[in-house]
């Protein structure tokens, strides 16, 4: 076995303690990778290895805080998600017929029903959204600091996997090859071997690091 | 930029992605030396988000330290560009690192870029200041690399920093940014750096500084009335005025030997006294070092304009005055000083100036004729005489040798007119070698015929002050008055009272004493009233209006010579004189009236214990009980007790004579039983009943006692009333924790000697009625008195553990009395219990109380005990630290002095699972900041290794 199997190995052992699902997915999405893809079906392979790395991206955050005793947050009273509210809108629809939103001027008229809903909606997309922040910040972080560039990074390379995770209408011109996937993968395994490592072998890491970054030009770097 | 390799934003971006932790941030920061990482961290904006700084609710503020700073820090000088960019974008934070790290950044990089801070330091300055954090010495060198990097903003920010300001009360204090300390430290610095421009910068501050005192006004100008001379005075403490001073000094002394003319305009634009002073003490000096001819005449042509002006010939300008006249004078320009000197002390404004004063004030012309012309010839007798009659010019001369013959030869004409800077307590005319010279006669005649004149302006001697020197030369030989008599109606009371308390202290120091001269002098105190007939003289405190405290003091020798342990160095006759006398001052009325009717607000909380000692009426009592403990032999015993019971029937509210009781117990148990018998119960109470004097009494001897068998019977039920006291007790010696903590003590020690079982009523009654904190205090503090102790009876030992047990078993049983365990860590320190004994009981007790703490105190056992009891020893030490915030000593104890031994002792114990607990618990540490703990580990391991 080799260093990076090593890794993707520790890392799923890992993954297996937060949560079982998250390895086996895990495992799946680097076992594809490691696959040949059949001819005809490149485009199915990179949606099942994107998708599944999005959604181990997803869950981990929750998987590893509720690890650590945190409370799920799809418990606070009253909380209706808002995939569910978006489900209830066409009813809305139907309800208020004359309802014209496309309206040619600086404000429309809506019927009360659909504001509270749109409002609602909007509230509970950014409660999500700030509440998937902070998950992630305190997931990646210790001081649960929103802005720090992990955080950012975890969401770019969230972003990547749902893009390549779905299909889509437009014709996509250029697939990712093996190695750009190998790498983006590489980053969550980067951050999650961060995170389950234990303070002195991530501080050696660190000092391996140091060594090559203070290095003169002209150096090997290590 | 450097010759740093140039990262690539993958090797950047890898990095940044291990940095989870705060530790591990700390790690990296503190270790990136390479400057070509500032713009790619900044990229991925590693840089905007300091922690700002947290009310923790106590009225601390906490402001955590930023590890990215410690970066910028590093490679500032080789990307200041960067660096400064970064600062730039950090406006906003508060975080007090940031602040600190600012001024050292702008410090030493180059000027140009420091001065880009100056948006930053507007900014900070108007919301929430330049830091608490920050180092006033790097303020200072930030200001001076702009300066000497001829950047504006410099002198601009030396003016934030060192410029005085009005206070925004409008009180009379200046405001700067630097505390004195620091402005006084760092202002040479900063008017070097000036060069050129430092006196033009430092004398308005100068002036600004008095202006805002309000030492100079329309009518009147005392700037620099607190500087005797502005020359260089030692490496005392120095204030911003004298800061200010010194630098004016320093440059002008410079500038007037290489720009006399600016110099000379500067002076003239600061026409305040303490100014003038500087420029005369400058220009004499710079006439004293120069050489070229031309500089010479300048300086000579000026130095005459300068003396003649008004203000140089302030009284205060005197010996700058003269500094300038004798440079003057040793330049061939006497002809100036003649001058000056026949036009005297006053120009004529002044002169009506003062005329019109003293005339509203009601004096007649004659006398203010006569007041000008004493002043004028004062001065011009000072200022010859300081100049020195060979320099003077043969006119001059003439008038020091008539003002020397009317008005005699001053002795010490360059002597500073006064000195403010310290206060040094009562002076005396004589110094004590002086008078320990003189014979018998002579010192009596000397004290007999002195009489103080000071002014109470200047520390002149006074009788307090020679009364001081006196009490030590006695001290030191009790026959410096010789062994007659009588002497005694020739002193004022308060050398008297010198003769007593020096005699006093010479023969606590086992001297001898002349008996028959000591007996006269108290006899005569004692007899004398309290009028004096010596007019006082002097200012407060300078002498004693009556025979007040001469009283006190016979009081205070003779109760020293009534003590038991005195009386073999004391003639018989003698000692039976001075039991006579204390007896007679026993029917003292108006010691008692001083004492008794004393308003009690103004003790500000004094114990009645120290009251005792500092009153003449409760130290006659304390007198009369060293009588009573003669015993029934002594020929005074029955006089001696009757006026002692006699006087502690008086309603005594300050309860000073209740703790004189307290004090004595032990001697009147040991010498005087059939008196304490007779009267125990009047003064210590009993378990029935305990009133306030009692209260005074029991305290005081439980705090002045060691524990001691027959005096825990004694005072048993009157403890345990104290115990069950529901309102305050009064306490004779110590404060409110005192009595209740020292009779646990007792208890404490009662049971580990055996002397009382689990059925003792006091002991039942401790258990049961004291808080828990005092119980943990008792035990605490005989374990803690084992410490102290070479060695301890293993009985002793072990029944002290025994007391330990029962009491954890209560606490097992009542939680909320957790505090009795408070104290275990004396059972650690004290070094007599064996570590399987106290780490089993440590370990219990952290679990009866998690928050346990140890007060910094069993890191170095716990090292001690980690080879023989690895395993205890971790777990121990992993409880201890279990709290995130362990309290501070605890963390620094457990941490610097035991963590790293107990971890390599437990990895070094051959148990897989306790190495990985103590590998589990390395870890948790490393987290909470000891980042080297995994070296100190292996160096251990490595240095124990065979």
């Amino acid at each position: 076995m080799d260093a990076g199997d090593a890794r993707r190995q520790a890392v799923a052992e890992w993954l297996e303690d937060k949560k079982p699902d998250l390895a086996s997915t895990y495992r799946a999405a680097v076992s594809m990778l490691g696959a040949k893809p059949d001819a005809g079906h490149e485009r199915t392979r990179i949606l099942l290895i994107c998708h599944s790395m999005r959604e181990v991206m997803n869950r981990l955050p929750t998987a590893a805080l509720l690890g650590k005793g945190a409370a799920s947050q799809d418990e606070v009273d009253g909380y209706v998600p808002a995939s569910v509210q978006v489900r209830a809108l066409p009813q809305l629809r139907i309800d208020h017929p004359d309802m014209d939103l496309t309206q040619e001027a600086e404000n429309v008229p809506v019927p009360k029903p659909a504001a509270m809903a749109l409002s609602r909606l909007i509230d509970t997309a950014s409660y999500e959204d700030r509440r998937r922040l902070s998950s992630l910040a305190a997931f990646l972080t210790d001081d649960g600091n929103p802005k720090a560039p992990a955080v950012k990074e975890w969401r770019d390379l969230s972003e990547y996997f749902v893009r390549w995770g779905h299909l889509h209408d437009k014709f996509e011109a250029d697939l990712p090859t093996d190695e750009e996937l190998a790498a983006k993968i590489g980053i969550f395994d980067d951050h999650v071997d961060a995170i389950r490592s234990a303070f002195f072998e991530s501080k050696s890491l660190i000092e391996d690091i140091l060594t090559s970054a203070n290095r003169k030009a002209g150096e090997a770097q290590s | 930029m450097s010759d740093y390799a140039v990262p690539t934003t993958a090797e950047v971006d890898a990095a940044v992605r291990r940095l989870t932790s705060y530790q591990l941030r700390r790690v990296f920061y503190e270790g990136l030396k390479n400057p070509n990482w500032v713009k790619p961290l900044a990229d991925l904006n590693v840089f905007t988000n300091p922690p700002e700084p947290e009310a923790t609710g106590d009225g601390y503020i906490k402001d955590v330290f930023w590890p990215e700073v410690s970066y910028l820090l590093n490679v500032a000088e080789e990307a200041p560009v960067d660096v400064i960019d970064v600062l730039l974008s950090l406006e906003a934070t508060a975080n007090s690192w940031v602040r600190r790290a600012a001024f050292v950044i702008g410090a030493k990089v180059p000027a140009d870029q420091a001065a880009r801070l100056k948006p930053l330091v507007k900014a900070w300055s108007e919301v929430g200041g330049l830091g608490w954090r920050t180092d006033p010495r790097d303020l200072v060198s930030f200001a001076i690399n702009l300066i000497e990097g001829g950047q504006k903003y410099g002198v601009t920010f030396a003016n934030v920093l060192f410029r005085p300001r009005d206070a925004e009360d409008d009180a009379r204090d200046p405001v700067v940014e630097l505390k004195s300390y620091w402005y006084s430290q760092e202002l040479p610095r900063v008017a070097n750096a000036l060069g050129t421009d430092g006196l033009k910068t430092v004398l308005p501050w100068l002036s600004q500084y008095e202006r805002i005192k309000k030492s100079v006004g329309d009518t009147f100008d005392h700037s620099g009335f607190s500087r005797s001379t502005v020359a260089a005075r030692g490496d005392g403490p120095r204030d911003i005025e004298d800061a200010l001073i010194d630098a004016a000094r320093d440059l002008a002394k410079r500038d007037f030997g290489t720009d006399p003319d600016t110099t000379w305009r500067l002076f003239e634009s600061n026409e305040i006294l303490i100014a003038q002073r500087i420029a005369m003490y400058s220009m004499a000096h710079a006439l004293e070092e120069a050489t070229d001819p031309a500089l010479v005449a300048k300086l000579v042509s000026m130095g005459g304009d300068l003396l003649a002006k008004p203000l140089c010939r302030d009284q205060g300008a005197r010996l700058e005055f003269v500094a300038l006249a004798k440079s003057l004078v040793a330049r061939s320009a006497a002809d100036v000083l003649v001058e000056v000197i026949n036009e005297g002390h006053f120009t004529a404004d002044s002169s009506a100036r003062i005329r019109k004063n003293m005339a509203e004030r009601g004096e007649t012309n004659e006398s203010i004729d006569e007041s000008l012309q004493r002043w004028d010839e004062t001065w011009r007798h000072q200022v010859l005489a300081g100049i020195g009659r060979d320099q003077l010019p043969p006119v001059l001369q003439a008038q020091l040798d008539d003002l020397d013959a009317t008005r005699g030869v001053i002795e010490r004409p360059l002597a500073p007119a006064f000195e403010m800077t310290s206060w040094t307590g009562p002076n005396s005319p004589l110094d004590q070698d002086g008078m320990a010279a003189m014979s018998p006669t002579e010192l009596l005649a000397h004290l007999e015929s002195w009489h103080d004149s000071g002014d109470r302006w200047t520390a002149e001697p006074s009788h307090e002050g020679q009364g001081r020197v006196l009490s030590a030369v006695l001290t030191a030989n009790p026959l410096a008055l010789g062994d007659a008599t009588g002497f005694t109606e020739r002193l004022r009371p308060t050398y008297i009272r010198a003769v007593l308390s020096g005699w006093e202290a010479a023969f606590k120091a086992d001297l001898d004493l002349p008996w028959g001269a000591v007996i006269a002098a108290v006899s005569f105190v004692v007899n004398h009233g309290y009028a004096s007939d010596f007019p006082v003289e002097g200012g407060r405190f300078d002498d004693d209006a009556d025979f007040r405290e001469a009283k006190q003091a016979a009081v205070g020798i003779l109760e020293e010579f009534a003590k038991v342990k005195s009386s073999d160095r004391i003639p018989a006759d003698a000692l039976t004189q001075v039991a006579n006398l204390l007896i007679e001052t026993s029917e003292d009325e108006v010691a008692w009236n001083d004492y008794a009717n004393y308003e009690l607000s103004n003790e500000s909380g004094m114990d009645p214990l120290t009251t005792s000692l500092n009153w003449q009426w409760p130290n006659m009592v304390r007198g009369l009980l060293h009588l009573v403990t003669h015993g029934p032999e002594a020929s005074w015993y029955a006089s001696a007790a009757e006026s002692l019971e006699r006087e502690l029937g008086r309603e005594d509210l300050r309860g000073a004579s209740r703790a004189v009781v307290g004090e004595a117990l032990g001697r009147l148990h040991d010498r005087a039983p059939e008196w304490l018998d007779m009267h125990f119960e009047t003064y210590f109470g009993s378990k029935a009943s305990l009133d306030r004097g009692q209260q005074i009494a029991l305290t005081t001897a439980i705090a002045m006692h060691y524990y001691h068998p027959a005096l825990y019977q004694r005072l048993s039920g009157s403890m345990i009333a104290a115990l069950g006291q529901a309102d305050e007790i009064a306490v004779g010696w110590g404060d409110q924790d005192t009595p209740k903590a020292r009779i646990g003590q007792w208890v404490v020690q009662a049971i580990i000697r055996g002397h009382v079982d689990q059925a003792d009523p006091l002991r039942v009654a401790f258990y049961s009625v004291a808080p828990a904190d005092v119980r943990g205090d008792a035990i605490g503090h005989v374990a803690w008195s084992f410490l102290r102790a070479d060695k301890v009876d293993d009985v002793f030992r072990d029944r002290l553990a025994e007391l330990w047990d029962e009491r954890a078993a209560h606490v097992a049983e009542h939680a909320e009395d957790s505090a009795e365990l408070k104290d275990f860590y004396w059972f650690v320190t004290c070094g007599k219990f064996g570590a399987d004994w106290w780490l089993t009981r440590l370990k219990q007790a952290i679990s009866l109380d998690p928050e346990l703490e140890t007060h910094g105190m069993i890191g170095e056992q716990l090292v001690e005990a980690a080879p023989a009891h690895p395993q205890d020893a971790l777990e121990v030490l992993r409880l201890l630290l279990k709290p995130a915030e362990t309290h501070n000593r605890d963390q620094w104890d457990l941490t610097h002095h035991a963590l790293a031994p107990v971890l390599a002792a437990a990895m070094d114990a051959g148990d897989d699972q306790l190495t990985q607990d103590a590998i589990a618990l390395m870890n948790e540490m490393g987290e909470r900041g000891e980042v080297d703990l995994d070296q100190r580990v292996a160096a251990l391991r490595a240095t124990e290794a065979p």
